[in-house]
Parts: C-alpha cells; structure tokens; sequence
C-alpha cells in the first residue's frame, strides 16, 4: 500500500516543489503571499495553507540575490499550549516567537555570521558563537512549556515591544541588504481561542513597515480580528478552496495524487477514472482527505470506493466533528445542533431533490442559503462545520428569492453521496450536473434554528482550567498519525497525547527500525499532529 | 572447484530458482499472465508495417529476456530488460512517425534517449503527436504520460543499482516471490502504457479488418473510454 505524504509538516522544505501540481489558482495565492501587501490564506483543514506557505518561501530564497526578499516560515501550531496568568504572555510569545525563528533562518541562510548591533535587541542579547538557547528562545520555550505549570510567572523582560522589533528589523534590512522580509505565519490563530485570534490580528496590523510584510494561513472559521484589523483593508483574504465545478478540478486532483503516486496505484487510476473521479468530487477540493480515502481504496475498484464512502463520510468525518464537541465544552450545544442541521435536514433535502433532477436530466445541487439575518449562534455552528470540512463557505451578499440576501454553502460532496448505496455508480452523474444556482434557501426565521436557540449557552473562551489537561490524558488514537507511526509509538510505551509531545527523538529511536531520519520525521509528524489536535 | 564446476553450480542454483519458481502458484500465475501479454504484442505485430516493425520486434524479444530472467531469479536484469524493452516499444510509435531520426538511430548515427521519446512537445504522449494522429484520446495524455514516467523510474532504480535493489539479494541469490510480484506489476504497467501509444499511433488510421482484428484487445483494455466505445460502434448515449 502506498504510504502517502498527509500533512506538509512531513516533507523537507526544499522537496516541497516536488510535490507541488500548480493550478492557476495556486499560483494566484502564491503571488498574493510574495507580494507586498499583506494576505491572508484561508481554508480549512488539509486544502494545503502550509504547502503554499512553503512553495511561496521556497521561491522567495530561490529569487533573493535579484529581489532581496528574505522569507520567514513560523508555525504558531503552539499557540494552544500557551497557558498562564499573564494577559500580555500570548502576544509576548508571539513576538519572541518571530524573533527567534527569524535569526535562526537568517543564521541558516548564511546572511547572520557577523554580528549587526541590531541583532542584540532581537534575541534579548547580544548573540555569540556560545552554543544553546538564545535568551528569547529560551523564552519562546517557557510560554510553550506553560502548560505544566500555569503559575509559574515568565520573565518576558527580553521580549522587544512592536515598535523596537520594526526598528530592529529596519536596521537588519539595511545592514543586511534586505529590501523586505516576509514573514509567513501558518496556523496563525486558534478557531476556538477568540482572544487569541484578536492579539494576533492586532498584532499582524501593526508589524506593518516597508521591510517588513505579514502573511498567514487561518482555517475559516476565525473571525476575531480585534480592534485595529480591518480585512480586506489590512490584507488580501485569499480563499483557496478548489472549485469542484471547474472543469480541470479532478485532473488537478489527479495531478496532486501522482506526484505522490507509484505506477501500481498510478495503474488503477488509469483503469478506473470514473472510480477515481468520485473520490476526487468527494473530497470537494481537500488533498488530504483524498489521499486518506484512496490510501482506504488501493485498487480504486467500486467496491472499495463505496466502501470508503460509508466509512469516511458517513462515519469518520462526523466522529471528528463531534469529538469538538468534547474538546470544547462550551461550543458543544453548537456543534451538536450543525450536525443535526446538515444530516437531519440539509442532506436529505438534497438528495430528494437530485433524485428528481437526475430523473428528468437537470442540473444538480449541493449548495444552500443561508439569510443574512439568520441568528449568530447559528452562523458559528456553520463556521465550525466549515472548519472541519463538513461544508465549503461560498460566495457571500448572494440574492436569493425575494431579494433577499444571504451566504452561500456547499455540502461536502462525499456525504452527500454517501447517502446512495452504491456512490461509485451513481456519484459521478450527480457531480458532473451540478450547479451552483440551484439552492435551498433558509431564511432569516427558519424553524429548524429554534432547536439551537433554546439549547444554547455559549460560554466563550473554552481553554479553562482542567481543559488542556484533558486533552493531554487522551490515548494516541486521537491522532492524525500512520498505523505504522502509532505502532512504533505504542511499543515505546508512549500511550497518552502528552506523553507523545514531551518524547524526545532520542526516546523514539528506541523502536525497531527508527534511526535518526525516522526519529525526527516521526517525532515532528507527531508533534504536529498532537497540536493540531489540541488546535482543534 | 574448477571454473567450469563453479558455473554448473551456478547454473543449479538458478535450476532450482526456477523450480520454486513454478512451484509458486500464486506468484506463478502472475508469471503465466505476463507471459501472455506477448500474446498481445503478436497481435499489435500483425497491424505494424515499415521498419519500425523490426524494432517493436526486437522489443519483444527484450521482454522476454526479462521474463527469462525474472524465472531465474535475476531480478536487476529482468528489470533491466523490462526497461529497455519499454523503451524499444516507445521507440518504434515515436519513429513511426520520426522517419528521418529513426533512420539516423538504424545507422547508429543517432543514440535513443527516453526523455526524447516522452518529451511533451515532440514525444509519444505530447499534444502535438495526439493531436496529428489521434485527437480524442488526448485529454488522457497527460495521465499516460505521467504513469510512463513512473514506471520506468522504478525500473531504471534497477539499472543504476538503488540501494533498496540490493535488499535481500545482495549476499545470495534466491528466490524472492514479493520481488517477482514487483516485477509481474510492473510488466501491467507497461503493458497498457505500450497499448495506450498504439491505439493512439494507429486505430485511426488502420482498415477495418485489422480492427476487427484487435477489437477484444482494445476493449478490454479501454472499453471504458467513450471514444474507444465510438469506434467500435457503441450507440450513442
């Protein structure tokens, strides 16, 4: 079976170009990302914010002895450990965090072997050719150890506060010869950690300088962009679902697989297109899921097809959807009601509907409307479902009957055709039809929202007390890990979230058949998949 | 032992190989079904006129010294033999309609290269070849193209000795079912990338007759095309 690449963490930065099946797409996000002004990517789980992040650095290092433009790649994956009584610790971790990643990848490219004054104030010190942490490193390092002990107060002391850090990154530009340095933020804000979501954005708001640039990656549902953040003043927001009606999309998709492909599984595709196509609509643009479901189907047959129809899209994509409801105690009404709202009454009403088109060799529909004025409460149950995949947020400001105007929705296509027997025979007809003009409209007042409303009691911020202790003292099966990886795990006696995160690789080359590359291929898939878990 | 008694070993050993070989149902099977596939370029030969005969003939020949080779456990050079054969099979569609370079190849003044054979401007798979011999079948080009590719980078780890080739039989020579199997994938492969090159060089253009002729062929192995259903009168949805 073949043994794909999930998640971007688990490939070599400069192999990324590899991997890479360009669509025009793509290339516009990743344009948007180089350029001068600001952007902000966003999509929810596995579409590849990461892997664009990464292409777009590698481009910038290939360019930079004619463009000056030095990238910064920072994963924020963390955020979720930071825990403590400081209100200020988040936005100092976040800076000690830019600070740090930001020498290390001057140091790597070879632009920091002498020492620019400037440089001191960025680390906190005066950097040396001592060995070891640099004293903001060491501070980027407590906030994320703060989950062991909550109390214990951090010296921040060495964090720069904005204005010194753009000062300090003016002078590095030109001691350096820089002209910009771009950094590239991923996993930038927690969905379920609003406070989170407007330090950072207050933050990303004032890093602004003319040598200084600032791109993330959000997942769709962050919406807390604080007082001073203005989207689409402050940044570019740059979707990057892929259209499912684009007529290229499943040999896009096709592309994406057989860059990881061997010819066996390459084989199959060729003899099973159709096959292949279902799983491609099913996915409804996620490279991730795709690549799980066709790792479930190796032979592509329509029995294997259908099979993972059943088992992701009826079943797996729901457990993880309600397993929020567990992590976060406060949402739980929320994002119990949304999966009530999509399997009670949107889906079925969907399928009825393309019985009818179908029979008679209309156009087909997986889209639905939602009123502008429809409660919050009900718009964030939405959000969450967009966030695990469950649903694509489309185009907003949509006229629908009566003028009236609202936002528009796709149904993740793979549950829709799991509700039919057999997915692989009928699917591809109904994907092939579709259009997005055909919707079923929920208004301002619709019934089925008085379920939610009398059962909700949002509690906001849900990262109390007890809460990340929790998570830590779950078994490893929880994780986005390779059966492989999670046996290796288990042989070393690491059976709890927590106990994965604070192994070592040295702990870990302590399994069959894991050297050095293993140990940290596998300790960095594990770590980023713990944190994207504890993320949410 | 003298020379001559160290090769009678050799040649024992490769016996006995071979009787494990047969013995093997399952992986035997495989073997009979790649066997067969010469069945299949038999029938191809009958369609093929010109001097690009010979080379797809010699291509033929080449297989099954992989398949010799594979039976007695020499894995690397039936892999070898798998590639060059590959590339032989390529070659007599890319000169079929390349006669000026295939000319300069049967002088030996001109060497074959792969990267020429699937070069996506002038190669077997590119648009322009599909486009001048046979235009519906080119939306499946880039797939085809992709799936040579691959195929014939695992086979080259092969030729050039990647460490993961030497595994299990670097010390002794054996019988090794999962490399057989390995081989007998691959050999599918090939298989359809070398149908797919000549139903695209040639079922336009040949008479009726030779359709008939290869039609079981070419449906099982692209029935599911429309445009291969068209030729072969499907009625129209």
């Amino acid at each position: 079976m073949m043994d794909f690449f999930y998640r971007t963490e688990d490939i070599k930065p400069d192999e990324v170009a590899i991997y890479f099946a360009e669509t025009a797409q793509d290339r516009a996000a990743i344009n948007a990302i180089k350029g001068r002004n600001p952007a902000i990517i966003v999509g929810s789980r596995g579409v590849g914010k990461s892997f664009l992040l990464r292409v777009a650095q590698n481009e910038m290092l290939a360019s930079f002895e004619k463009d000056r433009v030095f990238p910064v790649y920072v994963s924020f994956v963390r955020s979720s450990l930071i825990k403590g009584g400081d209100q200020h610790q988040f936005r100092n971790w976040m800076l000690a965090r830019l600070c740090s990643v930001a020498i290390r990848a001057l140091e790597r490219a070879g632009l920091l072997g002498g020492m620019p004054a400037s440089i001191g104030l960025l680390a906190g010190e005066q950097v040396t050719a001592k060995l070891g942490p640099t004293k903001i490193e060491a501070i980027t390092q407590a906030y994320e150890n703060s989950y062991h002990n909550p109390a214990e107060a951090i010296d921040a002391s060495a964090v720069p506060s904005i204005e010194d850090f753009k000062d300090a990154f003016e002078d590095l530009s030109d001691k350096l010869n820089v002209d910009r340095f771009c950094f590239l933020i991923d996993e930038a804000a927690h969905i379920f950690l609003p406070e989170q979501q407007r330090q950072f954005f207050t933050m990303f708001r004032d890093l602004r300088s003319h040598c200084l640039s600032c791109n993330a990656a959000v997942y769709p549902g962050v919406t807390s962009f604080g007082e001073t953040f203005q989207p689409n003043h402050d940044a570019t927001l740059v979707h990057i679902d892929r259209d499912v009606l684009d007529p290229k999309y499943v040999e896009n998709m096709r592309e994406i697989v057989e860059k990881q492909a061997d010819s066996t599984t390459q084989r199959k595709i060729v003899q099973n297109g159709r096959n292949f196509a279902v799983l491609a609509y099913a996915c409804s643009g996620n490279p991730r899921i795709l690549l799980k479901t066709l790792a479930a189907a190796p032979a592509v047959s329509a029995t294997e097809v259908n099979e993972v129809m059943r088992s992701h899209y009826r079943t797996a994509i729901w457990s993880e959807h309600s397993a929020l409801a567990e992590k976060y105690y406060g949402h739980r009404e929320v994002i119990d009601w949304g999966r009530v709202f999509i399997e009670g009454t949107v889906l079925p009403d969907l399928r009825i509907k393309n019985e009818i088109y179908l029979a008679s060799d209309k156009s087909t529909t997986a889209y639905f409307w939602i009123h502008r004025d429809a409660p919050e409460i009900v718009k964030e149950a939405l959000r969450i479902l967009c966030y695990t995949g469950v649903l694509n947020e489309m185009e907003a400001g949509i006229r629908a009957t009566r003028s009236e105007v609202g936002k528009r929705y796709m149904v993740n296509l793979g549950c829709l055709f799991a509700l039919d027997a057999n997915p692989a025979g009928q699917s591809f007809e109904l994907a092939k039809s579709l259009t997005p003009k055909r919707m079923t409209e929920y208004g301002a007042n619709h019934q089925v929202y008085k379920g939610l409303l009398e059962a909700v009691a949002l509690k906001g911020d849900t990262n109390v007390s007890g809460h990340l202790e929790l998570q830590l003292g779950k078994g490893i099966d929880v994780l986005d890990l390779t059966l492989w990886q999670k046996e290796k795990l288990q042989e070393l006696g690491l059976q709890s979230v927590g106990n994965v995160l604070e192994a070592t690789e040295e702990q870990l080359k302590l399994a069959k058949y894991v050297g050095d590359v293993r140990a940290r291929r596998m300790r960095n898939a594990a770590v980023a998949s713990v944190l994207e878990y504890l993320s949410g | 032992m003298d020379v001559a008694n160290y090769y009678q070993t050799l040649a024992d050993r490769r016996a006995a190989i071979m009787a494990e070989c047969l013995t093997d149902g399952v992986t035997f099977t495989l073997h009979v079904a790649s066997h067969n596939v010469l069945k299949d370029f038999a029938l191809i030969l009958g369609v093929i006129a010109g001097p690009e005969r010979s080379i797809f003939m010699q291509a033929c020949r080449e297989y099954q010294y992989s398949l010799e080779a594979v039976v007695f456990g020499n894995y690397r050079h039936a892999f070898a033999s798998l590639r060059l054969a590959f590339e032989l099979f390529t070659a007599s569609v890319y000169f079929s309609a390349n006669q000026m370079k295939m000319n300069l190849w049967l002088q030996g003044h001109d060497d074959l290269w792969w990267s020429t054979l699937i070069d996506s401007n002038k190669g077997v798979y590119s648009h322009n070849f599909m486009q001048a011999f046979y235009p519906g079948l080119s939306q499946y080009r880039a797939q085809y193209s992709g799936l040579a590719a691959t195929v014939y980078r695992e086979c080259s780890e092969y030729v050039h000795g990647n460490p993961g080739t030497h595994e299990d039989t670097s010390l002794t020579v054996g019988y090794d079912p999962k490399r057989s199997q390995s081989f007998h994938d691959k050999v599918s492969t090939v298989r359809i990338c070398v149908l797919f090159q000549f139903i695209s060089r040639y079922l336009l253009t040949m008479n009726q007759a030779n359709r008939q002729f290869l039609e079981p062929l070419i449906i099982e192995a692209f029935g599911d095309l429309p445009e291969i259903q068209s030729i072969f009168g499907a009625p129209l949805k």
